[in-house]
């Protein structure tokens, strides 16, 4: 239903009549049935969805931007009175009595929220194997990984579960599985969407956006949860009012930054082939080629993980069977409760998964005492370099294209034994995190092997707007009509 | 950056329980993981102003305004176990 | 005490900030509510909740420092620091750690006659935690208190004996509820005070093992712990028992200090900078602003009322123990002068009602500067006795009728017209003739006699002075 027609246009004929948001959230819900009992992508159906599309056909929305359109959202968003597990044993039963502002933005919009989709364990991983609740698939191939850690949100738009979803990026977790499943995915500058609601896993990296089959229909959405929130700190008021969701920028003259160290990458032949490609029709089309460096890309994954880990011991620490979430005082031996400490240590080993369990003791260990300064603060100094290291190359360049992985998606369990190179695997997309850049995937074609290829775009801080207007530009030149299906 | 360290006793700290089965995987994970940061070492940092955030440079203020948000028995709905109104837990030492 | 030792005593003092909501949150620093009621999402430390600071906090911090005398920074940090506790709903308190608002500083204050100064080391902003209870089988927890802004004082460990300290962390109280920054409750909690004791062998440079108090809930208790725990470490000395580095807490029942017996090993909290927070800028300007709204400081307004008003030292520290009642007082001697007369009734009469009356309370002050002062206007040009001023000032507390009204309705005015004064004279004299000659050949006894009777004639008005005066002249013609 989305294949073809943009959102905006779905949404105009909602509220001109001439579509019915109930008759295509019932489609909707009805259609995912079949396709996610194979991707585990979605975790749970709104009930009131269903209610909510009935008041849209009332009337009650038509003044919004998204009236009526469906939209899926990631576990770690809270959305009153649904479960919000962040896909993690330890909220296996929590329900928020509120709801993460910019999710509110979109219902204000007329939009519905059918459901929630799987992730990896409080945003951490890069294949959405770490979910309590199972693995989440590629839509073009069962047997890989769609990306993670917002795997469900990208597999669900790619399978056309619905058109719009929202995912949250902390190092990469928009971009990759974005260009794992062939849809394109926008992390938005740090700061521009609130985090008020959206459940924390690194505070200073963690930033919402939205995946769409295109880049209007991403764009359109995200437009929207943009919005100065004052119950966020770190919110900030953007320059701009809109995305410019319907411009493009036109090509000539644009000066388009080519890293050497990401093009140094170990990158998959293929993913190579098409990166150059795009960058040979950028400059037929009149695009200034500019070759940058950004030095310090090699510290990115270590200062990352980090700065990351460290943040994660920290806002993980709430979860400890007090006031919400799983209390399991069990043991393998039956053995009384002997402390405080033994009270908190049974409901967290039982509660996170292992990968949690590993960037806490990472995180708490950068975090103590003796280890702060050749760790944690280290880091923090490394993390200035990188970011510097884009303010040198934006005066080059207005923007960077590369690749946003090293290559398409891997086979399940490929890398689940092998953290470090499944850390790698973020090299590209980390960079621009800890510089808190807008930056964005675009599906590019398709390998040999009909696995997605994608392309990054990365701009200057809060040029959001430009960035969406140069990707609709690059979404012309790039014609991608493929569709899976599952 | 050779870091000696002792997963037990981060875990303790971190209210973590790691079964001995598990504890040489962790173990290995972590000699890994810092054997590859170690790379940090070399970077050249002196005068680097560390950044924590990205773009703020100073915290905006709310009025000091009384809001009830939640009501109690909101506040309480998700509470493994709850008396009186207030969040039970077993006893302290 | 024993003379082989230096005491050396540091206080930490948590002042709540008197705020209307809490440090991060909108919900109500309201105590009087029920049980987890004052708690927002914020507070109960929900998934996807954020702190955002109250701006009210940040100017009380400011105003306590500038009372305080310490160097304002103009960029301060909030840090995480963490642990683990029930009543911790994040597992991590917010609180200024490397970059306080406030350094340095100093606290002068007057114990027996002398000036005393304390140095302060730093004062930080932070968020309490809520309230554990105990019972037996199970503990309950009420977060009313989470998230309510506080600010912690910190002295250097310089104060040298127990009384030093209660008379520093008095004065401190004193300064801040001058500023209204904090109401200065130490039963209530509003204002806690953890000390930090050690002895060392007199001269010795190294500090001694140091032992924090905990709990201790009125000034009188400060003095007390403190003395019992230095008596305890000397004992401990003399017995050759070590000194543990721990934290104790006081019984104000059995007057000791008991260990808490709590594992000190976890103490690694991991501070670092609260990435949801961005630093906390302060300009000039605002704190030229704050600057013009501070009180006089009390130790600076007792030193005034000792050198500029002469009033005793005893009386000047009494009077200026309150701003309220220090503000009342000189607003009644701007409006008529006299400030032993003023100062005499304030701190006598006025101050016995006060104690006695329940419902009158500093902030709800019972008697406007008008009314005292209209009443000692009466006084002070003799309308009526310091007798008759007495009673007419319990009747006026008691039913908020004016002084003069009182006086009418009573028939208390004093009779002081010279001429209505002879004529009783007169009347007296001419009626006792054998007396007055008696008198005149030296009987002085009699005197008092002639001074009844005329006061008797007036029904008591006649002013004393007056009747004096006239009786004087008139016996010696």
């Amino acid at each position: 239903m989305f294949k073809k027609q943009s959102v905006s246009a779905y949404s105009k004929k909602v509220r001109a009549r001439e579509a019915s948001a109930e008759k295509t959230v019932t489609q909707l819900i009805d259609g995912q049935r079949e396709p996610n009992k194979k991707l585990n992508a979605i975790l749970e159906i709104n009930e009131r969805a269903l209610q909510r599309a009935k008041e849209v056909d009332e009337g009650r929305f038509d003044k919004g931007r998204l009236t009526g359109v469906p939209i899926l959202v990631k576990d770690n968003f809270c959305v009153a009175g649904q479960s919000a597990t962040a896909a993690s044993r330890i909220l296996e039963n929590f329900k928020p009595p509120y709801t993460a502002h910019c999710i509110q933005r979109l219902e204000d919009e007329g939009a519905i929220i059918i459901g929630k989709t799987n992730m990896d364990e409080f945003a951490m991983g890069s294949s959405n194997e770490n979910s309590f609740f199972g693995p989440c698939r590629n839509p073009w191939n069962l047997d890989y990984v769609p990306g993670g850690s917002s795997g469900g949100s990208a597999a669900a738009v790619a399978a056309g579960l619905a058109p719009i979803s929202v995912g949250s990026d902390t190092g990469g977790s928009i971009r990759q599985p974005a260009s794992f499943c062939g849809v394109v995915g926008i992390k938005p500058t740090y700061g521009a969407v609130s985090r008020y609601g959206m459940i924390a896993f690194a505070s200073s990296l963690d930033q919402a956006g939205t995946f769409g089959r295109s880049v209007a229909d991403a764009a359109l959405a995200l437009e929207v949860m943009i919005d100065h929130d004052t119950r966020d700190a770190t919110n900030v008021r953007t320059p701009f009012a809109t995305l410019s969701t319907n411009k493009s920028l036109p090509l000539k003259g644009v000066r388009v930054g080519v890293v050497k160290e990401y093009m140094a990458a170990d990158l998959n032949k293929e993913l190579r082939e098409a990166i150059e490609g795009n960058i040979e029709t950028l400059k037929q089309q009149g695009c200034e080629i500019v070759d940058v460096s950004l030095p310090h890309t090699d510290y990115a994954i270590p200062v990352y993980y980090l700065v990351a880990a460290s943040e994660a011991s920290s806002n993980l620490s709430r979860y400890d069977g007090v006031r919400y979430g799983l209390r399991d005082l069990s043991s393998p031996t039956d053995e009384p409760l002997q402390d405080l400490n033994d009270f908190y240590k049974r409901t967290r080993s039982h509660g996170f998964g292992d990968e949690v369990k590993r960037r806490i003791l990472l995180g708490t260990f950068s975090l103590s005492a003796g280890y702060f300064d050749a760790f944690y603060a280290k880091a923090c100094q490394v993390r200035r370099l990188i970011s510097d290291d884009f303010k040198n190359a934006y005066e080059k360049c207005d923007f960077i294209v590369g690749p946003v992985s090293t290559a398409p998606a891997f086979k399940m369990g490929e890398k689940k034994d092998d953290p470090i190179s499944m850390y790698y695997n973020d090299i590209l997309t980390t960079p621009a995190s800890l510089a808190g850049l807008p930056s964005m995937s675009l599906p590019l074609g398709l390998s040999s092997e009909r696995l997605p290829l994608g392309l990054q775009v990365i701009a200057p801080p809060f040029h959001d707007d430009k960035m969406v207007m140069f990707a609709n530009a690059l979404e012309e030149l790039i014609g991608f009509t493929e569709v899976c299906n599952v | 950056m050779a870091a000696k360290y002792n997963i037990q006793a981060i875990a303790d700290l971190a209210c973590l329980k790691i079964e001995d089965k598990d504890l040489g995987a962790f173990e290995r994970h972590f000699e890994k993981i810092l054997e590859y940061f170690a790379t940090l070492e070399g970077v050249d940092t002196s005068g680097v102003d560390p950044m924590i955030t990205p773009h703020g440079i100073q915290s905006p203020l709310r009025a000091d305004q009384v809001k009830q948000e939640l009501s109690v028995e909101k506040i309480l709905e998700n509470a493994p176990e709850v008396k009186d109104s207030l969040f039970k837990v077993p006893p302290v030492v | 005490m024993s003379s082989e030792y230096d005491v050396v005593i540091g206080l930490e003092i948590h002042a709540q900030l008197a705020t209307q909501s809490k440090c991060f949150s909108a919900a109500s620093t309201d105590f009087g509510l029920g049980h987890n009621e004052n708690v927002s999402a914020v507070c109960a430390g929900m998934p996807g909740t954020l702190p955002v600071l109250n701006e009210q906090a940040v100017e009380l911090s400011l105003k306590t420092a500038l009372v305080l005398n310490c160097d304002v920074q103009k960029t301060s940090v909030f840090a995480r620091k963490q642990y683990f506790y029930p009543d911790m709903p994040k597992g991590y308190q917010i609180s200024q750690y490397e970059r306080p608002i406030a350094l340095n500083g100093y606290v002068d204050f007057y114990l027996d006659g002398e000036k005393n100064r304390v140095q302060l080391e730093r004062a930080h902003m932070e968020e309490d935690a809520g309230k554990s209870t105990h019972f037996g089988e199970y503990t309950l927890i009420n977060l009313n208190r989470a998230g309510i802004p506080l600010l912690e004082i910190v002295s250097r460990p310089e104060i040298k004996s127990a009384k030093q300290a209660a008379a520093y962390a008095r004065t401190v109280r004193q300064a801040l509820r001058y500023a209204e920054v904090c109401d200065g409750n130490l039963e209530e909690g509003s204002l806690r005070c953890d000390c930090n004791v050690s002895i060392k062998p007199k001269g010795q440079v190294e500090l001694g093992t140091k032992v924090e108090l905990k709990n201790i809930n009125s000034f009188r208790f400060i003095e007390k712990a403190l003395d019992y725990e230095i008596q305890r470490q000397i004992q401990c000395k003399m017995i050759g028992e070590p000194i543990v580095q721990e934290t104790r807490l006081y019984d104000s029942v059995k007057n000791k200090t008991f260990s808490m017996r709590m594992k000190e090993e976890a103490n690694d909290y991991r501070y670092f900078p609260e990435p949801d927070l961005l630093p906390l800028v302060l300009q000039q300007e605002d704190i030229e602003r704050i600057k013009k709204t501070l009180p006089e400081h009390p130790t600076r307004r007792y030193e005034r009322f000792v050198e500029e008003l002469k009033l005793k030292p005893e009386d000047s520290e009494l009077l200026t123990s309150e701003k309220a009642l220090a503000d009342f007082f000189e607003d009644v001697v701007a409006k008529i002068g006299n400030s032993q007369l003023v100062c005499n009734w304030v701190t006598g009469e006025f101050l016995r009602l006060f104690n006695d009356d329940e419902s009158a309370t500093w902030r709800n002050f019972p008697m406007s500067v008008s009314a005292f002062s209209e009443l000692l206007e009466q006084v002070s040009n003799k309308t009526i006795s310091a007798n008759q001023a007495k009673e007419v000032l319990e009747d006026m507390w008691k039913t908020g009728q004016s002084a003069s009204k009182i006086i009418k309705d009573k028939g208390l005015e004093q009779i002081t017209d010279d001429s209505q004064i002879e004529k009783l004279v007169e009347k007296v004299l001419s009626e006792n003739q054998d007396k007055v000659s008696e008198y005149q050949s030296g009987k002085d006894k009699l005197y008092g006699f002639f001074v009844g009777q005329v006061m008797k004639a007036s029904k008591g008005q006649a002013s004393p002075e007056v009747v004096n005066r006239l009786l004087k002249e008139r016996l010696k013609k």
